[in-house]
């Protein structure tokens, strides 16, 4: 818990600029569970929703730019208000190319000729959830200035990272089996690809929220699963 | 030494010298006074000896030794005295024989080596007179109606039994004198205006007229029987009488009813010593003065100084604060008002017998005198605010201390912070609002130092006074039980004036000298008194101020 | 603790929480709309003999709102407040033409008494100056000479006074006290006090907090925040960043012109004038 300001102006604007981060969280995180639905019930009116409600994602990323140059002119941030500004700036980005992935997902989602194999479709249903089981931790940690639980998130990203590594293989050996594959083939590649590239985004807002609970940077290497996809 | 003088040691050693020797001296005035004047009261002890005049006949001395000093043989050789031995220096005693009309003198200087030895009988009686200072003596008898009633042993007590009674029946007479015929006086002196008044109207009628006439033949009435009865108490007073050996052996009558007090001297424990000196200094403080102010106490000049000063107080305070509020907060900063400003701090500066000689003319002459004519016409030719007054005295002193308490109010108007001024405008006051609320409580204090520096200098103020109102013996204070109760146009008596008086014009300048230094340090305590009170005064004013800076 | 549960605070805060409403500058730009003029110069120069210290001032002050005049030394901001309730009238040779209106009027009328408009237009100066009398005393001092001496209106007042204040709780028990035995900052509220006993329609301010230390200029600021709801509050403060952090609106001062008055939000982060810009960002000169 922390203290109040004396100027309550101030409590105010920090809330206002945490509440907005989260409404943008809360955004993406949705972008990516209905981007991954269409893309495994094959419903292109879906994906072209997610495609249209990323603006709300854009406008949010803009506000809380907007809002956090107001607060650095008008009150002299210091310390843990400074780090907490700042930090709501770096992870509004993170969280602003997170929604991008997921629109992504969905523009690619409506050029696929045919619906997703079962096996495969298993695997993007795991990474979807495993990216939005990750944003959800990391905002608690956010929310609750947990530095440990940050931590945790953070070190959790090396098993999607497996998964990617699996899906790509999978996916390489069909396209080599099957060359009329190739082109869904792709696009599910480059899904895949960005599926993997948004829980590298949430793994860097753990390390805003570490930096900004405690002050240090998360150090150490992140456990990491070698794989034969390129990054 | 270079580093020593650089090193600002010796200008803090000079400005501490300077003060301390401001102490010294301001310490050695009080204990010169308090010295010489305090001692003044604690019972002499009275001596006998003997001394070899300058024919060769040996006389006997009775009295109170009162100095020594060193003084050249030679001296006292051509003076024709036959001093044995030959010693350059010898010793003299200062004597203080009393009985000044017997012999003719009160001190004498005797040369020590013509003196016998000197003893301290216990039987000398000091007996002080209300005439003609003290009497020592040995107490041979009391007499009533010239037959002796006591002798030897028993006349002491009896002695004091008498003179206790003489004493008893002299306040009543005192009391009768001074306020049963002092009110029939009033009484008179009304009925005499009122007629005259009548007159000087043209309303006197011959009812009116057989009225006055009949209250005057009353008073008249009961003046005779005070008289009569004044006559008894007289012939009852000079029943009684002591007879004592002085020096020469002549045996005397000194009558009680001139007896203030008896004492054997010598013979006087310390407990009795000490009761003694506080019954002394106490008369000396309560009682009037006797003798041409010689003897007795100086109640009156006391009271006239401490009146003098507070009326001049209750004058010069509003007219020096208004006329400061006006110079500092209405007038503007031209020409005109610097030149007035100017002049007002220069005028604390002019002489003040100046001042004494500006309050005769214009206050006592031109206003006192038109007073009387407008007023008490039915009093002229004798005046009553035309003439010297502790009200004129009083207007005078104001003046004198006028620019003292300008300045001063002036200094504190413009010590009170614009800022505050301008918080009070700001909350809806008008100038006089704020004046009247927030800065005048505020120079308070600066006035009281004002105030406090008038009084120092009127209490001690003597020269203007002689001419405006000062007298060397009061009838009356200005203060008493006849209506208007305040006689601002009587005159007063004064401590410095009674100092200049006692020391300098008195016929027993020897005899007198304690007194100057006793009155002295009195004026000295009644000025001390009357600034600590404006002191006190001001720190409970200022304890309002504390927390604001320059205050 | 959970940062977006609303606190228990039953004051309205100064921005909706609400995120629907936040397509704008958060914190004041949006009420603007139903913002009412409480003060308004209109051509305004003002001279000191010769010296012209206020050019062609022209300015709105909204009612209900806090606006902030900053600017170099000299710029005429303090001068300018001045004229809200004819503090300048104290200056023999101050000279004024144009017209200052409060609430359409102008305050600058022969028919206009001083006294009572200073009585609507509170000011609170730079050196707290409580007078040297008691904390009530202090507080009551505007109404005894408005000559309500009843004892019970007195203390209502007082206590109200005080309250709004925020400075009732640390000295109820010592009413009676010298208003000069309170710290720096106490002092500055109790003159606060004494201004919003007179219920004014505006608070002028003029830099209140240049003698107080942080944690008293925060207070003094979290005061104006409240008060706001209630006053119309204008403040010269010669710190920006204070500027920025208590008011709605800024105006920015030079050399007795109005260089720029925006709202607070948009004269910090993206001013209109090249000067306004230099002075904020310290390129001054």
């Amino acid at each position: 818990m922390q203290e109040k300001h004396t100027l309550e102006l101030f409590d105010l604007d920090l809330m206002l600029l945490r509440e907005i981060v989260h409404r943008l969280a809360d955004q993406a995180a949705e972008e990516l569970e209905r981007a991954v639905q269409a893309l495994l019930e094959n419903d292109p009116a879906l994906a072209r929703k997610v495609v249209a409600s990323d603006l709300e994602a854009d406008r949010l990323h803009e506000m809380i730019h907007h809002h956090m140059t107001i607060v650095l002119a008008r009150q002299q941030a210091m310390a843990e208000d400074l780090r907490e500004i700042l930090a709501a700036g770096r992870i509004a980005t993170c969280l602003e190319r997170l929604a991008d992935y997921a629109k992504n997902t969905a523009r690619r989602m409506q050029v696929l000729t045919m619906k997703v194999d079962e096996d495969v479709a298993a695997q993007f249903l795991w990474m979807g959830a495993r990216v939005g089981a990750m944003l959800s931790q990391v905002m608690r940690a956010y929310r609750e200035r947990d530095a440990g639980e940050a931590n945790v998130a953070w070190s959790s990203d090396a098993e999607l990272d497996r998964v990617y590594g699996e899906l790509f293989a999978h996916l390489l050996e069909r396209m080599q089996r099957d060359s009329s594959s190739i082109g869904d083939a792709t696009q599910l590649l480059f899904i895949a690809k960005g599926l993997e590239r948004a829980g590298d985004h949430v793994t860097n807002i753990a390390e805003e929220v570490y930096l900004m609970v405690t002050g240090k940077p998360l150090q150490g290497p992140r456990p990491k699963v070698e794989t034969i996809a390129p990054h | 030494m270079k580093d020593w003088i650089k090193s600002g040691a010796p200008w803090i050693w000079m400005t501490a010298g300077a003060l301390a020797l401001s102490l010294v001296m301001v310490f050695g005035v009080l204990w010169l006074t308090a010295a010489r004047g305090l001692t003044h009261f604690w019972p002499a002890q009275v001596a006998e000896t003997t001394f070899i005049e300058k024919n060769g006949s040996k006389i006997r001395l009775i009295g109170e030794i009162r100095e020594r000093e060193e003084v050249a043989v030679r001296r006292l050789v051509e003076a024709g005295f036959n001093i044995p031995g030959d010693d350059k220096f010898t010793t003299r005693y200062l004597i203080k024989l009393g009985n000044r009309d017997i012999h003719g003198f009160d001190f004498k200087w005797y040369p020590a080596p013509l003196l016998g030895e000197i003893t301290y009988p216990g039987d000398l009686l000091t007996v002080e007179r209300r005439e003609w200072g003290n009497f020592y003596g040995h107490l041979q008898a009391v007499k009533e109606d010239g037959k002796v009633v006591a002798r030897g042993a028993a006349a002491m007590p009896e002695l004091e039994k008498r003179v206790e009674r003489a004493r008893a029946l002299f306040d009543e007479i005192y009391r009768t004198e001074k306020h049963d015929i002092g009110r029939i006086n009033h009484r008179l002196e009304q009925l005499r205006l009122q007629e005259r008044k009548l007159q000087l109207q043209g309303k006197l009628t011959e009812a009116e007229k057989q009225s006055i006439e009949r209250q005057r033949e009353a008073a008249n009435a009961e003046f005779g029987q005070i008289q009569e009865r004044l006559e008894q108490l007289r012939r009852e007073i000079g029943r009684d009488s002591l007879s004592a050996e002085v020096m020469d052996g002549r045996v005397v009558d000194v009558p009680l009813a001139k007896v203030a007090d008896t004492y054997h001297a010598n013979a006087m424990g310390m407990a009795g010593k000490i009761g003694f000196y506080a019954r002394k200094l106490y008369a000396f403080i309560s009682e009037d003065p006797r003798e041409a102010n010689t003897e007795g106490g100086i109640f009156p000049a006391i009271f006239g100084t401490v009146m003098m000063v507070i009326l001049m107080s209750i004058m010069v305070m509003p007219l020096g604060v208004i006329a400061a509020v006006y110079m500092r907060e209405y007038a503007g900063k031209g020409l005109m008002i610097r030149i007035i400003r100017i002049a007002v701090n220069n005028l604390a500066g002019v002489p003040s017998i100046v001042y004494g000689v500006f309050g005769l003319g214009f206050f006592i002459y031109f206003l006192g005198g038109n007073i009387d004519a407008l007023f008490f016409p039915e009093a002229l030719p004798a005046p009553t605010f035309g003439s010297p007054g502790i009200l004129w005295a009083s207007l005078t002193l104001a003046i004198l201390t006028l620019p003292v308490v300008i300045v001063a109010t002036e200094e504190g108007l413009s010590r009170v912070p614009l800022s505050l001024r301008e918080g009070s405008l700001a909350l809806g006051a008008t100038k006089a609002e704020t004046l009247w609320r927030t800065v005048l409580p505020m120079t308070a204090p600066a006035i009281m130092t004002g105030l406090i520096l008038a009084v120092a200098r009127a209490a001690g103020e003597t020269a203007p006074l002689m001419l405006v109102g000062v007298v060397k013996l009061a009838p009356n204070l200005p203060l008493d039980g006849y209506f208007p109760y305040f006689h601002l146009e009587r005159q007063f008596m004064h401590l410095g004036f009674h100092i200049y008086d006692v020391g300098f014009q008195s016929p027993n300048v020897e005899a007198a000298r304690p007194l100057v230094y006793a009155t002295a340090l009195l004026l000295v305590i009644v000025i001390v008194v009357l600034n600590l009170a404006a002191v006190s005064l001001r720190n409970r004013l200022r304890e309002n101020l504390r927390g604001l800076e320059g205050i | 603790m959970n940062p977006v549960a609303p606190n228990n605070t039953p004051r309205k805060p100064h921005h909706a929480i609400d995120i629907r409403a936040l397509g704008r500058a958060p914190v004041s730009a949006a009420d603007n709309a139903g913002m009412v003029t409480c003060l308004e110069t209109k051509n305004l120069n003002l001279y000191y003999g010769a010296a012209r210290a206020l050019i062609n001032v022209n300015v709105t002050i909204p009612r209900n709102r806090v606006t902030a005049f900053i600017g170099p030394s000299g710029c005429g901001k303090s001068t300018l407040l001045r004229c809200f309730n004819r503090m300048n009238d104290l200056v023999d040779i101050c000279r004024i033409d144009g017209k200052v209106l409060l609430d359409d009027s102008d305050i600058y009328e022969r028919s206009v008494r001083v006294a009572e408009l200073r009585r609507r237009v509170g000011m609170v100066f730079q050196k707290p100056n409580p007078f040297p009398k008691s904390i009530f005393e202090n507080v009551a001092y505007g109404l005894r000479i408005m000559g309500v001496n009843d004892k019970k209106i007195l203390m209502e007042t007082v206590e109200r006074a005080l309250r709004s204040a925020a400075l009732w709780d640390e000295v109820k028990d010592r009413l009676d006290s010298s208003g000069l035995g309170l710290s720096g900052g106490q002092q500055q509220r109790l003159v606060i006090a004494r201004a919003i006993a007179l219920e004014p329609e505006v608070l002028l301010l003029d830099e209140p907090c240049s003698a107080l230390d942080p944690i008293a200029t925060a207070r003094i600021e979290e005061l104006m925040y409240e008060l706001k709801d209630r006053y119309t509050i204008v403040i010269v403060t010669h710190s920006m960043q204070q500027a920025a952090r208590v008011s709605d609106f800024t105006a920015f001062m030079h050399l007795g012109e109005m260089v720029e008055f925006n709202d607070t939000d948009t004269l910090f982060t993206n001013p209109v004038e090249k000067r306004t810009s230099d002075y904020i960002t310290g390129r001054f000169g």
